[in-house]
């Protein structure tokens, strides 16, 4: 029994190493004072988020990729979440289908996307701009957001707006006051993890996006031309932007949690991620 | 307090695709009254109440509130309010203010004003006892706290009528008891009618003044708790309320409202409940009309099977030729003895043995 709980420690301490030492190393060298990326890291400075900031290409792209990230949760989560309200509670044929039919973007591949994207876009004499990104991130977001809010409206207590109607509310007054309230945590769950994928997506940004340039798109380009220090310092702040809002959340929906509203916020996170 | 509240049912019936969970229901509960529905789940008992309530639209018929027909206003716009079995209650709202939902949810010209919205909270959370509970959430409360909130809240509307869908089914046995006294005070309190529904006889026949037992979407008998347990008129109630033996027989003669039978090589006469003569019939006979004779004198003899103590008597199941039998007795008789059972020469009640409907017989079952 011990003997093999000291193995199963080992293999979970390799293996957690594994994953997070690179993540480490990369942000480690994002603080490096010297100009290589050669170990150890020469001292701590910020000297190459300064020159990172410094350049017009950066500013731009961090513009681009937080407004395409906003404009995308936005529409995804409008689009999901009356998708999800059409699934759960309505049980057709057609709705059943539409189910179906609403995972397909998250098992194709991205690259099959993109490229029909820019097929769509061929023939309907659409240029590339950031709108065409937007609707590139709306279309791989929006499933995620259909599943994270049917599984909130399906597993929850339909009586509850039985309860309100019996006490005098309208249907509309059910939806302000009971169903959104109840369902609020995991649209915005959903809203979140929207924003996370879109922030970094790339494969089907580049078909779409033209001349724009996003934040994941300056980071290849540059790559081709240097590497130094300067590009952990842009990888690091990739991987802060998400993970600041995605902690954000957690914490807001542990604050409701008490009201018994959010009954699984961390799950919800955990089945999207 | 005037008398409103009266609930009118007529020929409802509704059917779920091909199952039919309610056929040509008649029924009128009196303004005022504690009525109990009262069968086993699956009945169509609380179909019958959501129709009642407006949740669930009657295929055919008519609901009636003090004789206006009410039967296509939505659930927001009758005077009746509900309880459900599983509370229901607003999980991201604090007690108080699921109890003053029902305040807020009026046109805006006729909503009460704050004070009189708190004040009348206030009064509701007197009268289930909760006074000092109203900032909490409901995942902060236990069953019957979650219970008499959610009475407290379908109360504060002031409604004709209160529902209860099984409201004390998921609470435990204490609780239930004594929030079962509470309902019955609240009631003696506003004179609001109830209709309650339940699959407990012991709850239907303790609180309730009229009793509509039912049966695979039939309503089956509507009486006084006494008459349902006296005078069950079918053998389907009379199984299903209070404990009973069975005794199978044959009709001999019917004169009047009384049948004579043969159980057991014995003649005796019981009330007729629509046996013919010649025919084979189910006499029952509950235990307070069955005595435990010498093995000798007693009509039928039986051996005792089971000896369950209920604290002021002791429960005997016995085997006998015509059936199994319980009685009732103070001392405890051990297992394998045989004794002999008496009863009146007017007793039980006699019903047609072949009644499709009646199900099967708890005694057998259990």
């Amino acid at each position: 029994m011990r003997r093999r709980s000291w193995v199963l420690t080992t293999v979970a301490t390799l293996l957690f190493l594994f994953i997070y030492l690179p993540l480490l190393v990369v942000v480690l060298y994002g603080f490096n004072g010297g100009s290589n990326l050669s170990w150890p890291p020469q001292g701590f400075s910020l000297r190459w988020f300064r020159l990172i900031f410094g350049e017009q290409a950066f500013r731009s792209g961090l513009r681009v990729s937080a407004t395409a990230a906003l404009a995308t949760a936005a529409i995804a989560v409008v689009i999901g979440t009356a998708a999800a309200f059409a699934i759960a509670r309505r049980s057709n044929r057609l709705t059943r289908w539409f189910e179906s039919g609403s995972r397909l973007p998250v098992m194709l591949p991205p690259l099959f996307i993109g490229i029909a994207l820019v097929a769509a876009m061929k023939t309907f004499a659409i240029d590339p701009s950031m709108l065409t990104i937007i609707a590139g991130h709306v279309i791989i977001t929006t499933p995620f957001v259909i599943l994270i809010v049917v599984s909130r409206l399906r597993n929850y207590d339909m009586t509850v707006e039985q309860a309100a109607r019996d006490l005098g509310a309208t249907p509309r007054m059910v939806l302000r006051r009971i169903t959104l309230p109840l369902i609020a945590p995991a649209i915005f769950g959903a809203t979140v993890i929207a924003f996370a994928i879109s922030f970094d997506e790339v494969l089907i940004t580049n078909f779409t996006s033209g001349t724009t340039q996003t934040l994941p798109l300056f980071v290849l380009s540059r790559l081709h031309r240097t590497i130094d220090p300067s590009v952990n310092a842009v990888a690091t702040i990739l991987l802060l932007v998400p993970w600041v809002v995605v902690g954000l959340a957690l914490l807001w929906q542990r604050r409701g949690s008490r009201r018994g509203a959010a009954d699984a916020p961390a799950e919800t996170f955990t089945r999207a991620l | 307090m005037t008398a409103t509240g009266a609930v009118g049912i007529r020929e409802v019936t509704k059917s779920y695709g091909r199952a039919p969970a309610l056929q040509h229901v008649d029924l009128e509960i009196p303004a005022g009254s504690f009525f109990s529905l009262l069968g086993p789940s699956g009945c169509g008992k609380t179909t019958l109440l959501k129709i009642i309530a407006g949740l669930e639209a009657p295929d055919t018929g008519v609901i009636l509130a003090d004789g206006d027909d009410i039967t296509s206003r939505p659930p927001e716009r009758r005077p009746f309010n509900m309880v459900f079995q599983q509370y229901a209650l607003f999980p991201h709202m604090t007690v108080a203010d699921n109890v003053a939902f029902g305040l807020t949810t009026a046109p805006r010209r006729a909503r009460p004003s704050d004070a009189e919205r708190a004040s009348r909270t206030a009064e509701m959370l007197q009268l289930v006892g909760l006074t000092d509970l109203g900032g909490r959430f409901p995942s902060e409360l236990s069953g019957g706290q979650a219970q008499r909130v959610a009475v407290a809240r379908a109360l504060i509307n002031r409604p004709s009528v209160l529902l209860l869908d099984e409201p004390l089914s998921a609470l435990d046995r204490n609780v239930r008891f004594a929030l079962r006294e509470e309902l019955l005070r609240i009631h003696q309190e506003l004179g609001t009618t109830f209709v309650f529904v339940t699959h407990d006889q012991d709850e239907a026949l303790s609180i309730s003044q009229l009793v509509g037992v039912m049966n695979e979407g039939v309503l089956e008998q509507v009486a006084d708790p006494q008459t349902i347990y006296r005078s069950p008129g079918t053998l389907f109630t009379a199984r299903f309320v209070g404990a009973g033996s069975f005794f199978e027989g044959t009709v001999q003669a019917v004169r009047g409202d009384r049948a004579d039978l043969e159980v057991a090589g014995r003649r005796f006469s019981a009330t007729d409940a629509g046996v013919t003569e010649g025919a084979r019939t189910q006499v029952l006979l509950r235990p307070e009309e069955l005595d435990v004779a010498s093995s000798e004198g007693g009509s039928l003899i039986g051996t005792v099977e089971t000896c369950s103590f209920f604290g002021s008597y002791f429960e005997l199941l016995t085997q006998t030729p015509v059936g199994p039998c319980r009685l009732r007795v103070r001392e405890p008789v051990a297992p394998g003895t045989e004794i002999g059972i008496g009863w009146p020469d007017q007793a039980g009640i006699a019903y047609a043995a072949d009644d499709p409907r009646a199900g099967e017989d708890p005694a057998i079952v259990s």
